[in-house]
């Protein structure tokens, strides 16, 4: 086209310069005709000083930065549009969000407050119709628009319109007893204003050397009313729930920074600068035939009706089957994952958070202790889902929500399945940040939680066949002794029924001891007869003395050696 | 809502757009919307220089829908809770 243009703009394609040329034609005869209705022109216009930002803002957008961020791209080119002369505030409700705009812009008068209506002297308050709302108005036109062609639903020539667009409401009578002069005098001096504006920038451009065909012509008012409509599109009255990632990681970092001591501003709850939501009537018309279809903004209608149909895929047959196990061990870990979300709402300290769960926490976790601890005959689904990265991570997510009874039978069903898991943890190494959750389980159990735990890797007794999908009947305690998170659970364990022992909580002659001492004498031999050599626990054993009460010397030694007791400490 | 939220939380930090035509802008985030356009200050276009008409483009705005790439600062994003949100999101959509 010739046209060289600085930067790219947010703004309609070039016109033909034939059209440019028509429209200052018009313009021309217009302002000679209207040469004698000088008024209200001439007054100073404030520039808008403000550069654009160079850094962007940090912290929540709320709606003032989203404004300024919109105006500052409206207002691209170097040459600003000056303010708008705005003689006459114009009959349209002005929204209170768009007053925030704390630029010493434009001489306007004080913003009225929500449902009054700003005139121009001489104008009688119109009556509005029946069935229009106060606050926000059904026809929402840009600030400048002629009024008589409102009424009329046209609009004067734009440069880059193609096709007339549809006029989106048809206005209400006009004001009851306003002069046919008066309006077309308005509308004069308003389309004379703005082509006024537009001419202004382009010399000011001229002298300064860059030339910009598209500079001022839409005032900051229209630009306003524009972004509006797109602040409106984003109230929300549930941030945590709408806008969760940005309210969850703002509410992060600030109980980082408090905690690292800096005591500042409580979390700014974004204000709710929203207008309450109120209950669509569509627009009535007089005389019609049928229900007309009014599409608006703030009420949005589905025009073509049309569905999204899933086409069944005929590929993909025959997957490989571990493929297929593993997808479906994903997919259920998903539905998993959203009840443990659920769960972490309920405890977060946002009420906004805890009102978005409808269930109670005990159902919650039911569901998911459904799904994790097989019923009876059920297919135990635990191994695997613990045998992705997932699964042990949900798993570490669950536990400081779980009661201690429903813990138990989870780390049973871990140990049970500790072939598995662990192999497939080679690459994840994920278990041992479960080892701390295993700790202060075991802290607090008594001997017959640990000799529920323990049973799975004492021999079995009966060599009745176990479940079908039991794959590895074989005990898994030389995996557990073999791996370093296996033996720190073994070793706490041994820990923990020392003090017991100790505390003589269950009395001696209690039974459970009796399975106890046939879990350690069977340490004793696996360890023993264990080709690797094992693992060091994590936490070494600090009571060696109760072992003696079980186990022969020779293999409380083998035990000692095996679990790096330090012989100082023996008895 | 997500991304529109996710960048919201990126903002002031430098990024490197990537458009559907092979320009890559390097530039700091300065606004997005809810449509994911972009505004870059400070921009520099990378690798080769080959597009010299941007030299003395200091800001752009960049409408989302040309965007292909959006490389961000690793230590800015939090994964976990970009799944969590994630998850959401499939929830809401699921219930809706």
């Amino acid at each position: 086209m010739g046209q060289h243009f600085p930067q790219q703009q947010q703004q309609p394609p070039p016109p033909r310069p034939s059209q440019m040329v028509t429209v200052r034609t018009v313009e021309d005869l217009e302002r000679d005709l209207r040469a004698k209705s000088q008024a209200q022109l001439h007054q100073q216009q404030h520039r808008d000083g403000s550069p654009l930002r160079r850094e962007g803002p940090k912290g929540p957008m709320d709606a003032n930065q989203l404004i300024e961020m919109l105006r500052v791209m409206g207002t691209m080119p170097e040459n600003r549009p000056q303010g708008p002369p705005q003689g006459h505030p114009n009959p349209d409700i002005v929204l209170r969000l768009a007053q925030n705009q704390g630029k010493p812009m434009m001489h306007q008068p004080p913003p009225p407050p929500n449902g009054a209506m700003m005139l121009p002297p001489g104008m009688r308050h119109p009556h509005p119709p029946p069935g229009m709302h106060h606050r926000l108005p059904m026809n929402m036109y840009p600030p400048n628009f002629p009024p008589h062609l409102r009424m009329r639903g046209e609009m004067p020539p734009m440069p880059w319109m193609n096709q007339p667009p549809m006029p989106m409401h048809m206005m209400h009578q006009p004001p009851p007893g306003m002069h046919p002069h008066h309006q077309a005098q308005m509308m004069s001096q308003q389309h004379h204003m703005m082509m006024q504006q537009h001419h202004q920038l382009q010399q000011q451009a001229r002298q300064n050397g860059s030339h910009d065909p598209y500079a001022g012509l839409m005032t900051p008012k229209d630009k306003q009313w524009l972004i509006n409509i797109q602040i409106l599109q984003l109230n929300s009255q549930k941030p945590y729930v709408d806008d969760f990632y940005y309210t969850a990681f703002q509410f992060k970092k600030q109980r980082a920074k408090e905690k690292a001591g800096e005591r500042g501003l409580r979390l700014q709850r974004r204000e709710q600068r929203t207008l309450e939501p109120r209950a669509y009537t569509p627009a009535h018309f007089e005389g019609s035939l049928g229900k007309l279809q009014v599409v608006s903004v703030t009420a949005p209608r589905k025009i073509i009706d049309m569905e999204i149909m899933n086409s069944d895929s005929a590929d993909a047959q025959t997957p490989v089957r571990d493929t297929r196990k593993v997808k479906q061990a994903l997919l259920e870990l998903e539905r998993l994952y959203i009840l443990v979300l659920q769960l972490e709402d309920l405890e977060h300290p946002l009420p906004e958070a805890q009102q978005s769960v409808t269930e109670c926490k005990e159902e919650i976790v039911s569901k998911i202790l459904n799904t994790l601890i097989p019923a009876a005959g059920a297919e135990d689904k635990f191994p695997s889902l613990l045998s992705v990265r997932k699964g042990k991570v949900l798993l570490l997510r669950l536990f400081p929500h779980l009661l201690y009874s429903q813990q138990t039978p989870l780390w049973r069903s871990l140990l049970q399945n500790f072939w598995i898991i662990s192999r497939k943890d080679v690459q994840d190494q994920v278990l041992f940040e479960m080892f701390p959750a295993f700790r202060e389980w075991c802290a607090q159990a008594v001997l017959p939680n640990l000799v529920e735990v323990i049973s799975v890797m004492l021999p079995q007794k009966s060599e009745a066949n176990p479940s079908p999908s039991n794959i590895t009947p074989r005990s898994p305690l030389p995996a557990a002794l073999s791996n370093k998170f296996g033996v720190s659970i073994i070793a706490s364990i041994i820990n923990r029924a020392g003090e017991l022992d100790d505390n003589s909580c269950p009395p001696k002659t209690h039974p459970d001891w009796q399975s106890w001492s046939q879990f350690v004498s069977t340490v004793a031999e696996v360890s023993c007869e264990l080709a690797i050599e094992p693992s060091t626990p994590l936490d070494p054993l600090a009571k060696p003395n109760s072992l003696t009460r079980f186990v022969d010397n020779k293999q409380s030694q083998t035990l000692q050696r095996l679990l790096q007791i330090d012989n100082k400490h023996a008895a | 809502m997500l991304f529109y939220s996710f960048f919201k939380s990126l903002v002031g930090k430098d990024v490197v757009v990537e458009l559907k035509n092979d320009l890559s802008i390097c530039g700091t985030l300065h606004s997005v919307d809810q449509y994911l356009n972009i505004k870059l200050t400070d921009i520099s276009v990378t690798d080769p220089e080959k597009y010299p008409h941007m030299m003395s483009v200091k800001n752009c705005f960049i409408r989302g829908s040309v965007v292909r790439y959006v490389q961000l600062p690793a230590d800015e994003v939090d994964t976990q809770l970009l799944q969590d949100a994630a998850r959401k999101e499939a929830a809401t959509q699921a219930k809706a």
